[in-house]
C-alpha cells in the first residue's frame, strides 16, 4: 500500500493528504474538525467535484488536483 | 432487441445481373458505400478499416463487375467476418435457380424459389465462422433476370446496467434487483456489471465479512464484478470465500498472485467475454486501483500492476476477437478520463472508486465513461449500439442514463428476502455477547486522565495495527460501557463515527509534539488523547500550560530520535482537531475495518477484560514553579583541577570557575584504588565544581558531576542552570526563545541534534538515565539526541551539533585517537563540549579518560579523583556526598536566570 502525497482543495482551501484518503478526510482536514462532514451527513450540504463537474460523496476516493466544493 | 431494423449493416453484397437481351450475365459485387477495396482473385480482404477500430468490419466493401457469356454464373469469393452472426438475404427478380454455399455447405433455397418470394433472409450464423469465410454462388436464368445475394451482419446492441461502490449498503438492492431483472426479462443483451468496492460501510455486511452483499448480487443476476480495493477489506480468506460464493466472475486484469503460498486468493480472470443473441462478442475487462487502498495485510502475496498498461495489453489481445470492449474500472473518474485519453480500442468505461455521480456519460477521446455514485443509490443504464461507430443512449425511462433506486417501486422478492433475512439476523448479532467486563468501562474522567474505555479502544487499535503506540482523541469516545457482558451494539454506541485507523512511523520527538498539541489544543489544557503503549505525564504551570512532558514507551523513556509505529484514529491522522500529523509524516498503513469492528473483534479475542478505572497511563502533575537559580546540588561530585605542564595543580587561573563548593566543603579521597590522580586544592581556596574555558572557536566546560541525571531534586535548580549553560554555549542566550518554541538550531535527527549526549563509550548516564533532562530541554526548544551505545564519535555524527555532553566513560570506553582528533576539530570549529565527571566512590569515576579528552581538545581543565563533601549544607543534613552550593561566579548572571 502506498500513501503518495496528494493535494486537493476544499472550497478553495488547499489540503495536503495522501493516496487512499477520501473526501471525508479532506473535509476533516479543511475544517480541522467534523463540521463539514456533519453538514454533508445531515444532507444540508453536498459535495461537488468541480474538476469532474459532478457530485461525489464522503467516501469518494481523492485524486491529486481535485477541487471540491461543499455547497 | 433482435429486430429487422438492426440488421442493417451489409458486409458483402453479391449482385448477379442478368443482362437484358444480351444472353450474357453480369455479376457484380456492389458496394453500398462506394468504398472500394481490392478484390484480387476473388478474395475480399477489407483493406480499409476505421483508424480507431481495426475490427470494425462494417465499413469494408468491395465492388467488381464482370460480363458473362450466357453460361451459368458462378462466383467464388472469400470474405472475412468479425462477428459470430450473419444473415444471407436474397433478392430475386427472375433467376430460376440459385445455389449458394457458405464454406462449402449449401443452403437450401428451394422453398424460397418455389414460393416465388422476391426477398428472403436466412440465418447463416451456423455456417459462418469468425474470421475468413468463403461463398460460392451459381445462378441460372433467362436474360433479363437479376438477383442480389447479400451477406449481412447485424448491428450490435447491448444494454449495460451498472452499479459501483455499494459499500455494504444492501437495503436499496431489492429495488435495483427488480430493475435489472425486468430489463433482462425484456430480452436482448442485458448485462449487469458491478464496478467494485462492495464491502465496508454497513455493519450488516461488515460483521459478516461481506456475505450479505454477495448473496444479493447473486440474486440480482449480476454478470461480473471488477475487483475494487475495498473488496479485500475483510482479509484474504474472506475475499476468496466471497468470490467462491459468487455465481459471477470477479475480474481484474492488473492483479497477479505473486506468491500463492502467501495468500488463499486465487488468480482473478482478467476479462470475461459474453456472446450476444446474434453472436457478437463483448469483452469486459476488470481494472483495479493500484496501489489499492486497503490494509496491507489483506493483499499479501498479490502484485498490482499499472491498470492502464494492463488495459492496453488486454485490448491488444482481444480486439481482433470481439466486437465491443468495455473497461470496468475501479480507479476513479480522474484516472478513467486519463485512461480514455491515452488508450485506443476501448468502447466504454464503467467506473467506480471516486463515488462520482454522472447523470450522463463523460466522453473523453470518444469513449463514454459512466459512474453511478455510491451506496446503491443509483444504477447507470446504457444502451450501447455498434454499427460502425459506437453510440450510447440512456436505457432508463425517458432515455435517462441513470436511475435512482429510491425512486423505484418494484422490489425483487428474492433479493428482498435475503436482505430481510440478514437484517433480521443483525439484532442477535449486535446483541450477542462479545466478552465480559467485571468493571464499568467509563469515559467520564477522560479529560483528566486515562480511562478504561479509552484504554480498551487504544489497546485494540494497537493490536490490530501491530503498532507500538496507539492514540485516539476523546471526542471520538461517545459512551461508556457498563459492567457485564459487552455487545457489538454497545461498542457501536461508544464508537459511532466509523473512523478508520491509520498507522504512522513517528520519531519520539514528533510524538512529544503531538502530546503537547493535544494538551494545548484550543487552549483547553486538558487531556485529549487516550493512549496505549505510551504513558505520559504532563507537568503543568500555574496557568495550565505545559512546563514539560515525561513520555515513556513500554516503561522506557521515549527516545526523541528513535522511530515508533503509532496507530491513530483517522480523524486526527488526517488533521482533524488541527492535529499536525498530516504535515509530519505520511501513513504507512490504513485499517480496512472501522474502529467499532476493531474494538469488537478485540473484545471477542480477549474475552474477559481487566481494566481498572484508570491505569496511570496519563498523569497530570504540577511542575515546580520556576525560580531563579539560587542553589545547586552537586550530588556525587568530584572537584576540578588544572594541568600545568603535565602536573595536576589547583584550578585557579587556567579556566573560569563558574561554581564552587561552599567554604565548609572538603575533598575526600573515597576510593583507595586506581585510577589515582588525587590532588588537594590550596588551603582556603574554594573547591571548583564547574569551570568554563574558551578553546579555539569553541568552549569547554568541566562539571564535577552531571547534575541532571534522572532523580535530581526539583527543589534545586540543576536543570535550569544546565539549560542556561547550554544557552550560553550554543548562543541561544538572549534570543528570547519561548519555553514551547522551536529551537533555531538546525537538527536532522539524532545525528544532527543540537545537543548530543555521548553514550557510546560505556557511559552509565545513558538515554534512559538522562530522559528527564532531555525532555526538559526539548520543552525549551532544544533538539536533544543520544549517540546510542557502542557508537564512535565521527565528524558526520557531530554534523549540526552545537554542544556535546560527555559523562564518565565506562571501563570499555576509551576514545580512539581518531575520535580525539574529531573532538579537537569540533571544538576548534566552534563546538562546545561539556565534560562531566563524578565521585570516585567505588571507582566509578574515570578521571584519566576524561582528562585525556580534555588534553586532546586543548583544555586545561582536569578532574580529580575525589568526592566533594559538605556536612552543611547538604540535601538533608546527613548526606555529605550531596552538597549544596550557591557559590556562583557573579560574572555569569545568565546562568541563574529563569526562562
Amino acid at each position: 500500500m502506498s500513501f503518495a502525497p496528494l493535494e486537493v482543495s476544499v472550497n478553495g482551501k488547499l489540503v495536503k493528504l495522501f493516496h487512499g484518503a477520501t473526501v471525508r478526510h479532506a473535509l476533516i482536514n479543511a475544517a480541522a474538525g467534523s463540521e463539514l462532514v456533519r453538514l454533508v451527513q445531515s444532507g444540508r450540504a453536498r459535495v461537488w467535484d468541480e474538476t469532474a463537474g459532478a457530485e461525489t460523496d464522503l467516501g469518494g476516493a481523492l485524486y491529486d488536483g481535485q477541487k471540491l466544493i461543499i455547497k | 432487441m433482435k429486430s429487422k431494423r438492426n440488421l442493417l449493416a451489409l458486409l458483402v453484397v453479391f449482385t448477379l445481373l442478368f443482362a437484358v437481351g444480351s444472353g450474357a450475365w453480369a455479376a457484380a459485387l456492389s458496394a453500398a458505400t462506394g468504398t472500394a477495396v481490392e478484390m484480387g482473385n476473388g478474395v475480399i480482404t477489407p483493406a480499409v478499416w476505421s483508424a480507431a477500430r481495426e475490427y470494425d468490419w462494417y465499413t469494408a466493401f468491395s465492388t467488381r463487375t464482370e460480363r458473362l457469356t450466357g453460361q451459368p454464373v458462378t462466383l467464388h469469393s472469400d470474405f472475412t467476418v468479425k462477428a459470430n452472426a450473419a444473415r444471407l438475404t436474397v433478392s430475386n427478380e427472375g433467376v430460376r435457380e440459385l445455389d449458394v454455399a457458405i464454406n462449402g455447405q449449401r443452403l437450401n433455397l428451394n422453398t424460397f424459389f418455389h414460393q416465388g418470394i422476391g426477398v428472403s433472409s436466412f440465418d447463416i450464423s451456423d455456417l459462418i465462422k469468425y474470421g475468413p469465410n468463403t461463398i460460392d454462388i451459381e445462378a441460372r436464368g433467362k436474360p433479363g433476370g437479376a438477383a442480389t445475394v447479400a451477406v449481412e451482419a447485424p448491428a450490435l446492441t447491448a444494454r449495460i446496467i451498472s452499479i459501483n461502490d455499494i459499500h455494504g449498503k444492501i437495503d436499496p438492492l431489492p429495488k435495483a434487483a427488480a430493475y435489472v431483472r425486468a430489463a433482462k426479462a425484456a430480452g436482448g443483451n442485458v448485462y449487469f456489471v458491478d464496478a467494485g468496492d462492495d464491502f465496508s460501510g454497513n455493519p450488516v455486511s461488515d460483521l459478516n465479512k461481506g456475505r450479505p452483499v454477495v448473496e444479493v448480487l447473486n440474486a440480482m443476476g449480476t454478470d461480473l464484478l471488477a475487483v475494487g480495493n475495498h473488496n479485500f477489506d475483510h482479509g484474504p480468506e474472506a475475499t476468496q470465500a466471497r468470490r467462491a460464493e459468487s455465481i459471477f466472475s470477479w475480474l481484474s486484469a492488473n492483479i497477479a498472485v505473486a506468491d500463492p503460498t502467501a495468500t488463499p486468493i486465487q488468480p482473478f480472470e482478467p476479462y470475461k467475454i459474453f456472446t450476444t443473441d446474434l453472436g457478437q462478442k463483448i469483452a469486459f475487462i476488470g481494472l483495479t486501483e493500484t496501489p489499492p487502498s486497503t490494509g496491507a495485510k489483506n493483499i499479501v502475496g498479490l502484485r498490482f500492476t499499472d491498470p492502464l498498461a494492463a488495459a492496453e495489453e488486454r485490448i491488444n489481445e482481444l480486439r481482433e476477437q470481439v466486437n465491443l470492449v468495455v473497461l470496468v474500472s475501479h480507479n476513479g473518474l480522474d484516472f478513467d478520463e486519463r485512461m480514455a485519453q491515452a488508450i485506443t480500442g476501448a468502447d466504454l468505461i464503467v467506473g467506480g472508486h471516486s463515488h462520482t455521480y454522472l447523470s450522463a456519460p463523460a466522453v473523453v477521446n470518444g469513449i463514454p465513461i459512466i459512474q453511478a455514485g455510491s451506496d446503491a443509490r443509483y444504477l447507470s443504464d446504457l444502451v450501447v449500439r455498434q454499427a460502425g461507430a459506437v453510440t450510447v443512449t440512456g436505457g432508463a425511462a425517458g432515455g435517462a442514463f441513470t436511475v435512482a433506486t429510491a425512486g423505484m417501486t418494484a422490489e425483487d422478492p428474492g433479493a428482498r428476502a435475503i436482505v430481510d433475512d440478514w437484517n433480521a439476523r443483525m439484532a442477535p448479532i449486535l446483541d450477542a455477547r462479545l466478552g465480559y467486563t467485571p468493571a464499568p468501562l467509563n469515559r467520564d474522567d477522560r479529560y483528566a486522565m486515562d480511562v478504561s474505555v479509552g484504554n480498551l479502544i487504544t489497546d485494540a487499535m494497537r493490536d490490530y495495527m501491530d503498532a507500538q503506540i496507539a492514540l485516539t482523541n476523546n471526542g471520538g469516545i461517545r459512551a461508556s460501557i457498563p459492567a457485564g457482558d459487552i455487545t457489538m451494539r454497545q461498542v457501536y454506541t461508544v464508537l459511532p463515527f466509523g473512523n478508520f485507523v491509520m498507522k504512522f512511523n513517528l520519531t519520539g520527538d514528533q510524538i512529544r509534539q503531538i502530546i503537547e498539541y493535544s494538551w494545548n489544543r484550543d487552549n483547553r489544557h486538558q487531556v485529549d488523547l487516550q493512549t496505549s503503549g505510551l504513558t505520559y505525564t504532563v507537568y503543568t504551570r500555574p496557568d495550565g500550560s505545559i512546563d514539560h512532558l515525561d513520555l515513556k514507551v513500554n516503561g522506557q523513556p521515549i527516545d526523541p530520535g528513535a522511530i515508533y509505529s503509532v496507530a491513530v484514529a483517522d480523524y486526527i491522522g488526517t488533521g482533524g482537531g488541527g492535529y499536525p500529523l498530516p504535515g509530519m509524516a505520511t501513513p504507512v498503513d490504513l485499517s480496512s475495518d472501522v474502529d467499532a469492528i476493531i474494538v469488537g473483534e478485540y473484545v471477542k479475542k480477549i474475552g474477559t477484560l481487566n481494566y481498572a478505572a484508570t491505569a496511570g497511563r496519563i498523569r497530570i502533575k504540577t511542575a515546580p514553579i520556576p525560580v531563579a537559580v539560587n542553589k545547586l546540588n552537586f550530588y556525587n561530585s568530584s572537584s576540578l583541577l588544572a594541568d600545568l605542564n603535565g602536573a595536576l595543580v589547583p584550578l585557579t587561573g587556567q579556566a573560569t570557575v563558574l561554581v564552587s563548593a561552599e567554604p565548609t566543603a572538603y575533598q575526600y579521597e573515597r576510593s583507595s584504588t586506581a585510577p589515582k590522580n588525587f590532588a588537594k586544592v590550596n588551603a582556603g581556596t574554594p573547591i571548583p565544581l564547574a569551570a568554563l574555558q574558551q578553546v579555539g572557536g569553541g568552549q569547554v566546560v568541566g562539571l564535577g558531576a552531571i547534575l541532571v541525571a534522572n532523580g535530581y531534586r526539583p527543589s534545586y535548580q540543576n536543570p535550569q542552570w544546565f539549560t542556561n549553560l547550554l544557552d550560553r554555549l550554543t548562543g541561544l542566550f538572549g534570543t528570547g526563545i519561548s519555553s514551547t518554541g522551536t529551537s533555531s538550531l538546525a537538527a536532522s535527527g539524532a545525528s544532527g541534534a543540537a545537543v548530543l549526549f555521548d553514550e557510546g563509550h560505556g557511559q552509565y548516564y545513558n538515554a534512559a538515565r538522562l530522559s528527564s533532562i532531555a525532555s526538559f530541554l526539548g520543552d525549551r526548544g532544544y533538539n536533544v539526541g543520544f549517540t546510542g551505545p557502542n557508537t564512535p564519535l565521527t565528524a558526520a555524527r557531530l554534523e549540526g551539533v552545537k554542544a556535546l555532553v560527555i559523562t564518565t566513560p565506562g571501563s570499555v570506553g576509551a576514545y580512539t585517537g581518531e575520535e580525539l582528533a574529531v573532538l579537537q576539530s569540533f571544538v576548534t570549529g566552534g563546538g562546545s563540549v561539556i565534560l562531566a565527571s563524578q565521585t570516585d566512590y567505588n571507582n566509578n569515576s574515570n578521571p584519566v579518560e576524561l582528562n585525556n579528552i580534555a588534553a586532546a581538545i586543548g583544555a586545561a581543565i582536569r578532574f580529580n579523583s575525589d568526592e566533594v563533601r559538605d556536612s552543611s549544607p547538604n540535601i538533608d543534613g546527613t548526606a555529605v556526598y550531596s552538597p549544596l552550593t550557591d557559590e556562583f561566579n557573579p560574572g555569569y548572571p545568565d546562568l541563574l536566570k529563569v526562562r
